[in-house]
């Protein structure tokens, strides 16, 4: 299941009217492929156009150009919005149902047994459950629906540490079990330690950065040593930060080098949170494309 | 294995959320209609023409143009903005059902059960409407034209409620454009459906009206036919003072040349015709409505 392509973008752009003051481009060129099997992080700061970008996907929105493909394999997309939204007079059991009477496919079982690990009570109207407990339901109906391509976005906004942790733990059960390919969005870069295997950078509407995170992290590495204005090793520099005694520079490396330097210098490896960080920076102040 | 394979959402599925959605909105409504109907059978004129409490009757009949602004308001009006504001279209739209297909079943079936309410409120009421046929509750009460209503009443909340995304909003936008538009064709519209009839008569006499016309406009004629406004007359015989006297009128119509008057007025044989011109104006502004409607969701997608 895992050798396919999930989901193509190719070219992708949303641009909104903004009457009477002309038009926003929320998206532009944005081309990314998922492979089948992963769980793919969006990351981007808030009005990055990560909500545009998954409601292109999911269908509820037309883009203005460009187009999304879906795999073979994932014919089914599910979307669950950042609010989790639920009809607050619905009990639980009556929100199953309207994912078992709305959609072609559905998994009463599989929607169930989400909630029973998370001990909702089914018979309780969805207004009167908690933040977290709304979001449990929004899952189990996303899940019911048995998706091949399951969109989250900010899926663990509401949720207290210790859910945030079992679900995180649960979704990436699901994934295993069925081949089921997930992209979630967040702000919130610490999340996604041990989570992501795939990263959308998202930023003013463009992909920065996007790839495997593994080889992502490979092909990034930091030096750290004396004081210096030059880097002591291959790679372009990503960033450069000085102290009075020491030196920083984060460095992306080409494709076929390794990192080496002489001592004193070291090589430190880079966490996704670093990478992520310092491309933000780096779009923020106005240095947009990085030669691969 | 659990998993349930068909072919989408079956009709009866759409009705089922429908009524889970709105029932206590239906059930509301439908008691009310209920009570009308039983206030109206009180209130019946017994055999020998003697009504019970007439106060009942001019109160009921008060109800006659507000129902249907009652449903534009509090069912059609909400119906999408509801969904905009609390963000759940997001989750209907992301199941496999249109929003097309989605907001047009539920359109329909709710237009379907105010359109069965209508008819009982239009036949229970006109059997208390005593005013005439083209009074208001009179002409109004006919069960087609509280149909086309109630259709024209949901098709106007609906559209409102899909470019204005707020609930309280959408229906205060919806209750201040139905209440125009019925205005505005009730009182501007309707007394000129067809060209009118004219009468007219001599001065001493009045000119002879059929018994439930609808009158138009009356006035004064010179020999020839022509119009002579009535304040041309008034301030001639006012002559700069301010009391009005018989002889004063005399002298005026003579001076001015009046020797006729006139009534202008719709005769109770067109009645059938005037409901059918009005049902057909609200049912084109019903469908041009719910195509403006279908046309901005399909545009606007979901956010």
């Amino acid at each position: 299941m895992s050798d396919g392509i999930a989901v193509t973008v190719d070219d992708l752009g949303k641009r909104y009217r903004r009457w009477p003051h002309g038009s926003v481009w929320a998206l532009r060129h944005c081309s990314f492929e998922l492979p089948a099997g992963v769980v793919a992080a969006l990351v981007g700061m808030n009005g990055a156009g990560k909500t545009t970008l998954m409601s292109v996907v999911t269908g509820l929105l037309a883009p203005t150009e460009g187009a999304v493909r879906l795999g073979d394999d994932a014919s089914r997309v599910s979307f669950v919005a950042q609010d989790k939204p639920l009809y607050r007079h619905f009990s639980v059991t009556d929100m199953l149902k309207v994912g078992a009477s709305l959609n072609r496919v559905w998994d009463q079982r599989r929607a169930l047994r989400w909630l029973e690990r998370f001990q909702i009570p089914l018979d309780r109207p969805c207004g009167r459950l908690s933040g977290g407990q709304q979001a449990q339901v929004a899952f189990a109906i996303a899940l019911g629906s048995c998706p091949s391509l399951l969109l989250l976005d900010e899926p663990l906004s509401n949720l207290d540490p210790l859910a945030r942790r079992e679900v995180t733990k649960e979704l990436l059960g699901e994934v295993a079990d069925t081949g089921l390919t997930v992209l979630l969005s967040t702000h919130v870069v610490a999340e996604l330690g041990g989570v992501a295997d795939h990263l959308l950078l998202l930023a003013a509407g463009t992909l920065l950065e996007q790839g495997d995170v593994d080889d992502l992290l490979a092909s990034h590495v930091r030096y750290v040593g004396p004081r210096s204005d030059t880097s002591p090793g291959p790679g372009q520099i990503l960033q450069a930060r000085h102290t009075d005694r020491q030196s920083t520079f984060l460095v992306r490396l080409a494709s076929d080098s390794a990192p080496r330097v002489d001592p004193p210098w070291t090589t430190q490896t880079v966490t996704l949170e670093d990478l992520v960080l310092v491309r933000l920076e780096m779009a923020r102040s106005g240095v947009r494309g990085v030669a691969a | 294995m659990t998993t349930a394979v068909r072919k989408g959402a079956r009709p009866v599925d759409l009705v089922w959320l429908t009524w889970r959605q709105h029932r206590w909105l239906l059930v509301v409504t439908a008691v009310a209609i209920g009570g009308f109907v039983v206030c109206c059978q009180l209130a019946q004129p017994s055999g020998q023409g003697v009504r019970v409490a007439p106060d009942w009757i001019a109160f009921l009949n008060t109800l006659a143009p507000v129902y249907a602004g009652l449903v534009a308001v509090f069912w059609g009006a909400p119906l999408l903005a509801r969904e905009y504001e609390q963000r759940t279209h997001l989750l209907v739209w992301g199941l496999d059902v249109s929003p097309v297909r989605w907001l047009f079943s539920k359109t329909v079936l709710l237009a379907a059960v105010a359109a069965v309410l209508a008819v009982v409120l239009g036949m229970a009421g006109t059997a208390i409407a005593s005013e005439g046929p083209f009074s208001v509750v009179g002409f109004e009460y006919w069960p087609p034209i509280q149909v086309v209503y109630v259709v024209f009443g949901l098709a106007l909340g609906t559209t409102v409620s899909v470019m204005v995304r707020r609930t309280v909003l959408s229906m205060v936008a919806t209750l201040v454009g139905f209440t125009a538009v019925r205005v505005l064709i009730a009182k501007l519209a309707r007394p000129v459906y067809l060209p009118p009839v004219r009468s007219i008569a001599p001065l001493a006499d009045w000119p002879r009206i059929e018994p439930f016309a609808l009158v138009v406009d009356q006035g004064n004629l010179d020999a020839a036919g022509n119009l002579v406004p009535q304040d041309m007359l008034i301030q001639c015989a006012l002559g700069g003072g301010t009391s009005l006297s018989g002889d004063a009128m005399s002298a005026c119509q003579k001076k001015l040349g009046v020797t006729q008057t006139f009534s202008d007025y719709q005769p109770v044989e067109r009645l059938l015709d005037f409901h059918l011109i009005e049902t057909a104006i609200f049912l084109v502004l019903s469908a041009g409505l719910l195509l403006l409607a279908w046309r901005l969701v399909r545009r606007q997608g979901a956010l």
